[in-house]
């Protein structure tokens, strides 16, 4: 009597829990596909305290969430009864030094000043702000993109700026840009934001590495300044800063396979020997012309053939050489302007930046870095992300955020930037750079390029070799 | 036979509620992400949005040298592992059953490595093979004057290295599943054999091995999917090592989808390789079934 | 004379396998703690000086500090057990359950569930990670602990499921059955008389789903946003800046991060090893 009750009440518990299942799996799928319209919130501050008039609109308050404490977001909210326009603001953070000065860097401190600001002249305007340490940016920043949910506004690397452009992450700012002066910005920076003829976002800061070296050894080695062309200059000195049995190379040579690859010297070379990567055209790529061969075999021999660098390339990265730097184990090697900080460690180390060599034609190249703030082109509130994009490149918030060479020259005068020698070198550099290559499939093209040369530097190809290979995969990729 | 089916619903047997929960989990948390790879890797982002192109990104993964290459890399890191992973957890184990002073101390000792967080292991060691700065070239140039190792910079000797760190960190596992089953054999064997005039080598490998069999074969199953799925530990180390040489298959995937912004292909290439596992665990867990019966 | 002979060889050479093994076991996190007491100039100075030559705690000093973005080590910790915890004790749920469900039920489906079960284990995170970022995201449980909470339990659950399994296997089920004709319904009986006698079981489950909760990185990365809510994996990660990679610091966060272990491993190794051995020997 009760056995067919009890079967029957379970099966009926199995269907309904199945079902049950079934609806949340699609439920879930269904969301995915439908994202909700709402941003996410991921603020944990405190709530405000709010000052209520009763006629005339009230100023907000900001809340900012002092370090001590566990949050570092700031919620801005205001009393309005207009509801207000929020939008989502990511950027980067580095340590937040104080770098000199009043300059804060890529801080929390940064952000909460510029917040303050940014609320007394736009009121109606709710700002949140992420934070994003550096080592996890880029992994953030492409899942949030590629799951079509990324920020408003975004402060982005240079080195990016080609795929959020051409994959229609950021939008162009052409409709807005006009409302800024931008003869007061470097054309080089504006360059490395721009393309096919538009701008994508508005450049914050220049960056450019250079040629560091160990004045020290430099001297030891019976020279006053560094060295301005290769190969000549550059051998002799490396040469003369070797002293294989304690450990001491006269250059520092990369070979990891990381995209930082390509802003070492082998590519300055090719450059400044009058080679390059695409055809002007960006039809064809021309990297194994006989010029950047034989840069690149230079690059090579200088760690294979003559040995004046330290063995091991293929593990190193230039924050593998500045270890070594720092102990004076190693002449020069290319780094930024950043690495000054690292270096203060060593006291008894005599620094100094210079020019990436070149040839007597030209004088140097680089490949050029910097930051940027962008728009989402994505995002429901283009007025409102544009104010703050305008905002945030006003001279003053550049020069608090910038700390290298900000991108325009009305920032510059504000923060002292020239005071110093490396601020002054990597502008004097940035007028030789050139920005990363600006074609639709560049996040394809770098790892075979990054891939062609870590093979040359690691003897398993030659440097001829190397680029006519790097040629061919290039050129399957353009013909595609 | 309805009859049948009922008596035998209301015997004692459990109700499969009980493992709802963890079905439910299973199934939101990893059934779901299987299948949106699977749906992805049937897509291609073209300007700005994604299309279906049907098998494209597949045909692109097996025509791809460097897949080809990871799966190679992969294979050769996971067996170099387990041989040394499996070989060292034995011999541990079989130390740590005798009786000497000291052995409860040791045991914990044994056992850190394995307890220690993936990041600290593989950031640690990437500090200590250091070919200029660190602790064990150091060593190896003052005690033993042997030119400094290129421990993470040559493309043989950086697999070396990583084989060694994933083998210390997983032979820990080993020796406490194995001594568990060395504990349970019962003394009694070993004194049969000693009677009958066996050898030591003949009691291990008669007794003692077989007795340890279903630890064993757990032992190898997990060290296999730890080895063939590791991703922090290599990418802390390596970042896919020098020129490619300790690329596996989760860093290659990791590759295409972040820094190549090739998503489908990337979906493509971890539908294959839970393909892979899939295949090896269905088949390793039929044959453990027949050999154990 | 021979057999005595035979034995010490016996002795001297398990002990120095034994001192050979720990000290390849122990010297790496040795090294790591003695970096960690460096100061920057030793640690960068070649060639390294195997103990530390002026001690100072300065790079433990610089965890506790907010640094800029990058968050805290204290919090981190918090924020590690606040993940750890739960996750194990929902693991633990959730493994008994479905590992007494393995053990005890007569069904056919058991070996498929069995294989399912290790189906799930062979998923590597890096799979899992931007279809959960975006199904998290749409629920909302972005950059929250919860989410962590519940993605752990797809690592955790299969592993342990499986060792919950062989320990009750090696439990007579004529325990449970004696109390369940005594009245008990099956639920209880299981509570009142198999789990006590699987306690060893359970202890090493919940170190083995905590030590995994509290190294896990990747997915870790994927959800949290917030210096906050870091986890002690992420801190030691964050590390590693555009501009320098701060070892002192690494080393002594390593440091800081192995510490509950070792404490967990100290008091708690007894019965973690009784657990995980009594199951082996069915497996």
């Amino acid at each position: 009597m009760s056995e067919p009750k009890k079967v029957d009440r379970r099966k009926f518990i199995y269907a309904g829990l199945g079902a049950i299942a079934v609806i949340a799996i699609g439920a879930a799928a269904y969301i995915t596909m439908n994202p909700p319209v709402v941003t996410v919130t991921q603020s944990t501050a405190v709530p405000t305290t709010s000052i209520i008039t009763t006629t005339v609109p009230t100023t907000s308050v900001v809340t900012t969430t002092v370090p001590t404490t566990t949050a570092t977001t700031v919620v801005v909210t205001s009393t309005y009864s207009i509801p207000k326009k929020k939008i989502t603001w990511w950027t980067v953070v580095n340590s937040g030094k104080v770098v000199k000065g009043q300059l804060i860097g890529q801080s929390p401190e940064f952000e909460n000043a510029l917040l303050a600001e940014f609320v007394k002249q736009y009121p109606d305007i709710e700002v949140e702000v992420t934070t994003i340490p550096w080592g996890e940016f880029f992994t953030k920043f492409v899942s949030a993109f590629e799951a079509g949910k990324g920020p408003d506004v975004f402060y982005l690397a240079g080195s990016y700026a080609p795929q959020w452009a051409y994959s229609g992450w950021a939008k162009d700012l052409e409709k807005f840009k006009n409302e800024i002066d931008l003869n007061d910005f470097s054309p080089t920076a504006l360059n490395i934001w721009t393309f096919e003829g538009k701008l994508f976002g508005i450049p914050l800061r220049l960056d450019a590495r250079m040629l560091a070296c160990n004045m020290g050894l430099i001297k030891q080695a019976g020279y006053d300044r560094a060295p301005r062309y290769w190969p000549e200059e550059v051998l002799e000195w490396s040469k003369a800063m070797t002293k294989e049995d304690i450990g001491q190379y006269g250059i520092g040579i990369v070979g990891r396979q990381t995209d930082s690859l390509m802003y070492e010297m082998w590519l300055s070379w090719i450059y400044t020997n009058g080679g390059k990567i695409l055809s002007d055209d960006m039809k064809e790529c021309v990297i194994n012309t006989p010029e950047a061969i034989e840069a690149l075999q230079f690059y090579c021999d200088l760690l294979n053939k003559y040995k004046v660098a330290p063995p091991g390339a293929l593990d190193y990265d230039k924050d593998a050489l500045r270890t070594m730097f720092v102990p004076g184990k190693l002449g020069m090697y290319s780094d930024g302007k950043f690495s000054a900080a690292d270096y203060a460690k060593n006291p008894q180390l005599e620094w100094a930046f210079d020019l990436i060599p070149g040839t007597k034609k030209v004088r140097s190249a680089q490949l050029l870095g910097g930051w940027g703030v962008c728009m989402n082109s994505q995002t429901k509130y283009e007025e409102e992300a544009w104010k703050f994009i305008k905002f945030a490149s006003e001279p003053k918030w550049m020069a608090l955020w910038a700390t290298s060479v900000p991108a325009r020259s009305s920032a510059v005068s504000y923060g002292n930037y020239f005071d110093d020698d490396p601020s002054r070198k990597t502008w004097e550099q940035a007028q030789y750079g050139f920005p990363p290559l600006k074609h639709p499939n560049n996040a394809k093209m770098i790892p075979i390029i990054v891939q062609g040369v870590a093979e040359a530097v690691g003897k398993k190809k030659t440097p001829a070799e190397a680029l006519n290979w790097i040629a061919t995969e290039i050129n399957k990729l353009l013909k595609s | 036979m309805t009859k049948l089916k009922l008596y035998k619903w209301k015997s004692l047997d459990i109700s499969p509620l009980y493992f709802f929960p963890s079905i439910l989990i299973m199934l939101f948390l990893i059934a779901y992400p299987i299948l949106y790879e699977f749906i992805l890797s049937f897509q291609q982002k073209l300007k700005g949005t994604y299309v279906y192109v049907g098998l494209n990104n597949y045909i692109t993964l097996l025509c791809d040298d460097l897949f080809w290459h990871s799966l190679r890399v992969t294979i050769i890191y996971t067996l170099g592992s387990i041989s040394l992973a499996f070989s060292w957890g034995l011999i541990l184990a079989l130390i740590v059953n005798e009786k000497f002073r000291g052995r409860i101390l040791f045991r914990t000792i044994l056992l850190l490595p394995w307890a220690s967080p993936l990041v600290v292991v593989a950031l640690g060691f990437r500090w200590i093979f250091h070919e200029r700065l660190g602790i064990a070239n150091y060593v190896l140039k003052s005690f033993l004057h042997i030119d400094p190792v290129p421990w993470l910079s040559n493309e043989t000797w950086a697999m070396i290295t990583a084989i060694v760190v994933n083998s210390w960190k997983m032979a820990p596992f080993g020796m406490i599943m194995i001594l568990g089953a060395l504990q349970s054999i019962p003394q009694v064997l070993y004194e049969a054999a000693d009677i009958d005039g066996a050898n030591a080598f003949s009691k291990f490998v008669h007794i003692t091995l077989p007795s340890c069999r279903g630890a064993i074969s757990t032992v190898l199953l997990m060290e296999i999917i730890w080895s063939f799925c590791s991703f922090t530990v290599l990418y802390l180390l390596t970042e896919g090592g020098p020129l490619n040489a300790t690329l596996v298959l989760p860093i290659y995937i990791y590759k295409m989808g972040f820094t190549r912004f090739d998503f489908g292909l990337a979906s493509a290439a971890s539908v294959v390789l839970v393909l892979i596992m899939s295949f090896f665990t269905f088949f390793y867990i039929r044959y453990i079934k027949m050999r154990g019966e | 004379m021979n057999n005595i002979f035979k034995k010490y060889a016996r002795k001297i050479i398990i002990y120095l396998f034994v001192f050979l093994f720990s000290a390849i076991a122990i010297a790496p996190l040795l090294w790591i703690i003695s970096c960690s007491l460096k100061p920057p100039e030793e640690i960068y100075a070649y060639p390294p000086s195997l103990l530390p030559k002026n001690p100072t705690l300065d790079n433990f000093e610089r965890l506790t500090k907010i640094k800029g973005g990058a968050g805290n080590m204290l919090i981190a910790t918090l924020n590690s057990l606040v993940v750890a915890i739960p996750a194990l004790i929902i693991c633990l749920i959730n493994s008994a359950l479905g590992g007494y469900y393995l053990s005890r039920s007569k069904s056919r489906f058991k070996g498929w569930l069995l294989f399912f079960i290790f189906f799930v284990q062979l998923v590597p995170s890096i799979v899992l990670t931007i279809p959960l970022y975006i199904w998290f995201l749409g629920i909302g449980l972005i950059d929250n602990l919860i989410a962590l909470i519940i993605i752990y339990q797809s690592i955790l659950v299969p592993l342990s499921t499986a060792f919950m399994k062989d320990y009750f296997d090696s439990i007579p089920r004529e325990l449970e059955e004696s109390a369940m004709v005594d009245g008990c319904s099956r639920l209880w009986s299981l509570v009142k008389v198999t789990l006590p006698l699987a306690a060893p079981g359970i202890v090493s489950i919940a170190i083995f789903a905590f030590l995994h909760a509290w190294e896990e990185y990747l997915l870790a990365l994927i959800i949290i946003f917030s210096p906050s809510k870091r986890t002690v994996p992420l801190q030691l990660g964050g590390f590693i800046e555009e501009y320098t990679i701060d070892w002192g610091g690494i080393m002594a966060a390593a440091v800081w991060a192995l510490i509950p272990i070792i404490v967990v491993f100290l008091f708690l190794q007894k019965y973690f090893i009784a657990g995980l051995t009594a199951g082996a020997v069915k497996a």
